[in-house]
């Protein structure tokens, strides 16, 4: 089960695994062992699939369709929701005078968005669980910060991007936050030269969409042959692969890209998505993506919905114990993916590992006329929602 | 891509200037009967629509046809209408040539345009009939007969229905929006076929009695699994007629023989349409009342779980059960005890009622058949999609054509 480690990102920066102490571990949210973990997960999706069955009439139904909610032996006997329900249905698990937070998922105009409602709890739970995660990345501390984004798009309270809600949520670990682009996406280049300078040989956190981080960013610096030396930087960023591999960049060559452009090393991307806020699966010094003890990750097969073996690829399942206000704690994505291992990747953590392999593929369509078609043709990708 | 792909080597330009002909001309009889003996001679098994197109407008049938038309307008002149426009569907892709040899057959200028996701069976169709077109004496029909495919803001759409008189869309719903934002002539006229669903009633104690269980599964999996389950007139629910004992018998065994001989039509499914199975399951589990068949459940487990086919037991099926389901090897069910409950559900959308197991004047009457608004068909089991000159409540040879009275 170390296949990972051999072929995969490793060697790009020689991050050493001791960098994670002992101690940081014990108090991690990657200390349970995967036997350990199904024993309290399923303690805890018992008690959440029950709560959503008497709070959500849309879940209930669906679960009595397949026979009604059972005192289910495994994790992977849950019954999980099909993620385009979160565009179709407005899933909801308490009252409307409960909704603190609309999240809704990106995408262009014609595309039906995800609408996930937030309480104030369930809200909560998720920025203490995003932070817990990231702190296993960035440390405790606050950091000079830069986004590779721009600033008006956190300023509506009430209804948020999946693009804000990342946004603010990393924001919690900056200080001194500068938004590197304007709304029209133009990198704003002397305020990042000046950022540089000013935080020349410190630790620095630079946040954005893996897109635009390559875009906005990388690509702007490329073509006016700016580099800078962020040596202690780290670099968080998400919202999926599918624009890059259009142009073939992969996760190693965007590490070398950003290595050379900006100096840094540390280079940490993250899968999640708007129906599973907080918690996130965080790519590691090896460069393969965690699950963490807030969640877990089921591999499945499409054609009977078995679960698949390890290095087995199929349709990505997320669980997360945070939704309390919607039915969104086990999902079923349009995402591809590997189990890569459990509880032993060299970096130290335990649980599940794995690797994104992409979105599925629509199939061609052949519905009721090629108009028709095209205009379904835009399937609803969790991977892509950040993007 | 804008493509002209029947006849070789034409322009879409040519076709305004060609005559027309008279309905039922011998050339164009000729030219069907000619074609109706190509297709017939194609693989049953690697082309069984071209085959079934090829029987259907063979050369007995056309004169039927001319026969019963001609009976019909004995007094009048009939005149073609002109060009005939079809925008053929993209679901059942061979299609379009019934109604395409029909405006040809009455005399038309008749222009296809067809779907750019060809299937090999349309393809074979057009390299067929582009055959039969290069001889000599067909040419004639060559300058009446234009296929082409184009993309959906193509000028060829605008100038086409500038010109044409009559304008046929052959759904779906949305494609029809989307054409008919493209305007007609003052004095062009417009067909479209909307979307539509289709059910099938069987009588459960008749299927129980019936000797013949493997034919009647055969006949029903043909009119629902063919073209993928996409075909209008193919049933997405079963609606089971007797009492509660008698169905649960009656489905073990039409399920049996059901099981052993869909396959054939069932190719294996992709990813992406296991999980608009998946989506299309729990969106009408999410309001309605239903049961996942237990023994395929979509969460089966079980190694080599045969889940091409899923059965869905739903209480109350109405339209919105209905355009949830996509295919994909999906079938509604629902039990009923009284026929006349029938009724309520064959709403406004519905094309298509098969049935196995009554009498069709008995059934007619028990479903108060002159009360009921909707619903164009009401056929025996396994001719669901056969092909008629009347189709959603239209006589097609009819609408083709035009009738000119002169004293």
């Amino acid at each position: 089960m170390n296949i990972v480690s051999d072929s995969k990102g490793r060697s790009a920066k020689g991050t050493p695994e001791s960098e994670i102490t002992e101690n940081e571990i014990a108090e991690s949210c990657y200390r349970l062992s995967q036997v350990e973990k199904e024993q309290s997960l399923l303690a805890q999706f018992q008690a959440l699939s029950i709560q959503h069955y008497q709070t959500c009439k849309e879940y209930r139904s669906i679960v009595d369709a397949y026979g009604g909610l059972k005192a289910y032996e495994r994790v992977s006997d849950f019954p999980f929701l099909a993620v385009r329900l979160f565009k179709y249905l407005d899933l909801k698990s308490v009252a409307q005078d409960q909704v603190f937070k609309v999240l809704t998922s990106s995408g262009t105009t014609s595309e039906l968005r995800s609408r996930i409602y937030l309480d104030k709890e369930t809200a909560a739970k998720q920025s203490k669980a995003l932070v817990k995660i990231l702190q296993q990345f960035i440390g405790k501390q606050r950091l000079p910060m830069m986004m590779v984004d721009h600033a008006e798009l956190t300023a509506s309270p009430s209804s948020f991007s999946a693009r804000a809600a990342g946004v603010q949520g990393i924001s919690l670990f900056g200080r001194d936050t500068t938004y590197l682009l304007d709304p029209e996406m133009n990198l704003d280049i002397d305020r990042f030269l000046k950022f540089c300078q000013q935080y020349e040989g410190q630790t620095v956190l630079i946040f954005g969409f893996t897109f635009m981080v390559w875009q906005n960013l990388l690509q702007y610096l490329e073509h006016n042959d700016i580099r800078v030396s962020l040596p202690k930087g780290i670099l968080i960023h998400s919202g999926g692969w599918k624009k890059l591999q259009q142009i073939a960049v992969d996760n190693d060559s965007f590490k070398a890209r950003v290595k050379d452009r900006l100096g840094i090393a540390k280079v940490h991307n993250f899968y999640g998505m708007v129906e599973q806020t907080g918690s996130i699966f965080m790519e590691c010094e090896q460069g393969v993506l965690h699950v963490s003890d807030f969640g877990d990750v089921i591999i499945r097969d499409a054609s009977n919905w078995r679960e698949c073996e390890p290095n087995e690829q199929g349709v990505i399942q997320v669980l997360s114990t945070l939704p309390n206000s919607y039915p969104g704690h086990n999902i079923l994505t349009e995402d591809l993916g590997t189990l890569l291992g459990v509880d032993d990747c060299p970096c130290g953590r335990l649980g599940k590992y794995f690797r994104v392999d992409g979105r599925v593929s629509q199939a061609e369509l052949r519905g009721c006329s090629d108009v028709k078609s095209d205009v379904n043709s835009t399937l609803s990708s969790t991977e892509g929602d950040l993007s | 891509m804008d493509q002209i792909l029947v006849p070789l080597n034409a322009n879409i330009t040519d076709l305004p200037a060609s005559r027309l002909t008279s309905a039922f001309h011998p050339d164009t009889l000729a030219f069907i009967q000619a074609l109706s003996e190509k297709l017939m001679g194609a693989d049953k098994e690697q082309y069984p629509d071209l085959v079934a197109l090829g029987f259907w407008c063979r050369k007995s049938q056309m004169t039927r046809l001319e026969a019963e038309f001609q009976d019909s307008h004995k007094n009048v002149l009939v005149r073609p209408r002109g060009t005939v426009f079809q925008i053929a569907p993209g679901n059942v892709d061979t299609l379009f040539l019934y109604s395409g040899l029909l405006s040809l057959l009455m005399g038309n200028r008749t222009v296809i345009r067809v779907t750019q996701n060809r299937s090999e069976q349309l393809t074979e169709l057009l390299r067929m009939v582009n055959a039969l077109l290069s001889i000599d004496v067909f040419s004639i029909i060559a300058k009446r007969l234009l296929i082409f495919s184009c993309e959906h803001e193509s000028a060829w759409l605008t100038e086409l229905s500038d010109a044409c008189q009559l304008r046929v869309i052959w759904g779906g719903d949305e494609s029809i929006n989307a054409i008919r934002r493209i305007p007609l002539a003052p004095s062009a006229k417009e067909l479209s076929f909307a979307d539509r669903s289709s059910l099938c009633l069987l009588n459960a104690e008749a299927v129980c009695q019936h000797k013949d269980i493997e034919a009647l599964a055969a006949d029903f999996a043909r009119d629902t699994f063919s073209f993928g389950q996409q075909a209008c007139s193919s049933p997405k629910a079963i609606v089971w007629h007797g009492e509660n004992s008698v169905i649960e018998k009656a489905k073990l065994i039409f399920w049996c023989a059901l099981e052993n001989c869909s396959h054939q039509y069932l190719p294996e499914q992709e990813i992406a349409d296991s999980i608009q199975r998946l989506v299309s399951i729990q969106m009408l589990a999410s309001s309605h009342s239903m049961l996942i068949d237990n023994n395929k459940a979509e969460n089966d487990k079980a190694q080599n779980a045969k889940t091409r086919i899923v059965r869905l037991d739903v209480e109350n099926i109405d339209l919105n059960a209905l355009s949830l389901h996509q295919g994909q090897g999906l079938m509604l069910e629902e039990s009923i005890e009284q026929i006349s409950v029938l009724a309520s559900k064959l709403l406004p959308k519905v094309q298509t009622l098969t049935f196995f197991g009554y009498q069709r004047t008995e059934l007619l009457a028990a479903l108060d058949i002159e009360n009921i608004e909707a619903l164009d068909r009401v056929e025996l089991l396994g001719t669901a999609l056969d092909f008629n000159n009347i189709w959603d409540g239209y006589d097609l040879l009819h609408e083709f054509c035009r009738v000119m009275i002169c004293g």
